[in-house]
């Protein structure tokens, strides 16, 4: 009998540490991680890629991620860079270098192929060193207070925040509640997984409606429990954490400009 | 009863919630390799329950979540790089999806329930796609056939599914929970005012 499951990929999640890294302010990882993705997309060939690899495997040693780790929740993302490559080395370009019966490689599809891979793969490393160094919470912190301006122009910045905060917490509540209904509904008989697609989908069910009862339940408790302690909206709402700015934030903005940069002016010459 | 603002702020919460859960939990399918994510189902779900707007936008909370780097996304990842990245049409598409989906279940003329989600549920599917692939296209320099074949055949059979599960939860919530589900069809309505 089997169970619908949770699948558990270490990737994404929060590897606690004290490194220079993870004490850095969430504000400044995040503009760091937006403006190397957008930089990645600029610039065409290898010399740039390699600096802008270098990087960010600087910043995997400095916050001592264990590669053996990381390689575990990358696999399916070496996956689709793999399959990329493929792709490209056969149906692109012009210089056919070798033939494999009926199919042709190009030598231009090496080139573009494994430059695609090797971006796709920077692409997802990048977002994972923000998320292994930040707790969740800072960064819906870091967030809100980075698009507060916004909040000027009558966008609800504060309100996106807490959603996102209430979200997160509902989060590991509610693969609690799954697990739990589903031995619940296991305990009665059903069997979860058998059968053909039709009826394991129907087997779903009997898991899904009550979750979601349930968990409505929940949410207008907590609506109701908010709004007792006169919750009125984020605007003019003090943090007990307070962000700062300091010396690991300048260290990091100084080396990612410089690479950054220096991949944009190296790029510039192609 | 009327729900207030901060109540639908915590329901669109749960359904951003939902929908992360959705995307680490998967259904093992006896044939191919592709289990089913549940993700797309509640971004869907999100729509027909909730209605267009509040649908809409629990799946940009979804969608910024991940944004802001919190491992919400399938095999926990998150991030600029997989919005940017050849997936992130999928994602875009769940918040049009579940727009789609809360508008035609609301305006759609029929009179059966099922009748109004069943198409509905298979145009946010399909709009999922028609911004997922051409998407994927563009980022992995694929053509139309090959991303159709990664991108979209080995998941048919699982939207095929989806779209059932969709349809009878929308049906069964819209009975036990009704103060919840707010995007009955308008349409309906209207014409029983009418007196016809």
């Amino acid at each position: 009998m089997s169970r619908l499951r949770a699948s558990a990929t270490p990737i994404g999640r929060y590897h606690p540490g004290d490194s220079l890294l993870h004490r850095a302010d969430p504000r400044s990882k995040l503009v760091a991680s937006v403006l190397y993705v957008a930089v990645l997309f600029l610039v065409r060939g290898y010399p740039p890629l390699l600096l802008m690899a270098g990087l960010l495997g600087a910043g995997f040693l400095v916050a001592r991620v264990p590669p053996a780790w990381l390689y575990r929740g990358m696999r399916p993302v070496l996956l689709l860079a793999a399959v990329t490559f493929v792709f490209q080395l056969f149906f692109y370009g012009e210089g056919a270098t070798a033939h494999l019966g009926p199919l042709t490689v190009y030598q231009e599809g090496i080139r573009e192929g494994g430059f695609l891979a090797a971006r796709l793969v920077l692409l997802v490393l990048s977002g994972t060193l923000l998320v292994l160094t930040t707790q969740p919470l800072s960064l819906t912190d870091g967030l809100a207070r980075l698009l507060s301006p916004l909040a000027r122009l009558r966008f609800p910045v504060y309100e996106l925040a807490l959603m996102m905060t209430i979200a997160l917490r509902f989060i590991p509540t509610l693969l609690d509640e799954f697990e739990r209904i589903s031995l619940a509904q296991a305990a009665r008989g059903a069997d979860l997984g058998r059968g053909g697609p039709w009826s394991r989908a129907r087997n779903t069910l009997p898991v899904l409606v009550p979750l979601f009862v349930l968990s409505f339940r929940r949410a207008d408790d907590l609506a109701l429990a908010m709004e007792a302690r006169c919750w009125r909206g984020g605007r003019g709402r003090t943090s007990r954490r307070v962000l700062a700015f300091g010396w690991r934030d300048a260290v990091l903005a100084v080396a990612v400009a410089a690479v950054l940069a220096a991949a944009l002016w190296i790029g510039r010459f192609r | 009863m009327g729900r207030s603002t901060l109540q639908d702020m915590i329901a669109v919460s749960l359904f951003a919630a939902m929908t992360a859960v959705g995307a680490f939990v998967a259904v093992p399918l006896p044939f191919g390799p592709v289990p089913i994510a549940l993700a797309s189902l509640f971004a869907l779900t999100s729509g027909a329950i909730l209605g267009k707007w509040l649908g809409a936008l629990s799946q940009v909370v979804y969608v910024t979540m991940g944004l802001a780097g919190i491992p919400v996304f399938a095999e926990f990842t998150s991030g600029v790089g997989v919005i940017a990245g050849p997936t992130g049409g999928y994602l875009v598409g769940y918040i049009a999806g579940a727009f789609l989906v809360g508008l035609l279940v609301e305006y759609l003329p029929f009179a059966s329930a099922t009748a109004r989600a069943v198409p509905a549920f298979v145009a946010g599917t399909l709009l999922i796609y028609l911004l997922g692939v051409p998407w994927l296209m563009l980022e992995t320099g694929m053509n139309l056939p090959a991303a159709l074949v990664t991108g979209v055949l080995p998941f048919l059979p699982g939207d095929a599914i989806k779209i059932m599960i969709g349809t009878v939860l929308y049906l069964s919530l819209r009975r036990q929970l009704p103060r919840l589900v707010r995007s009955e069809g308008r349409a309906l309505v209207q014409r029983q005012a009418e007196g016809k």
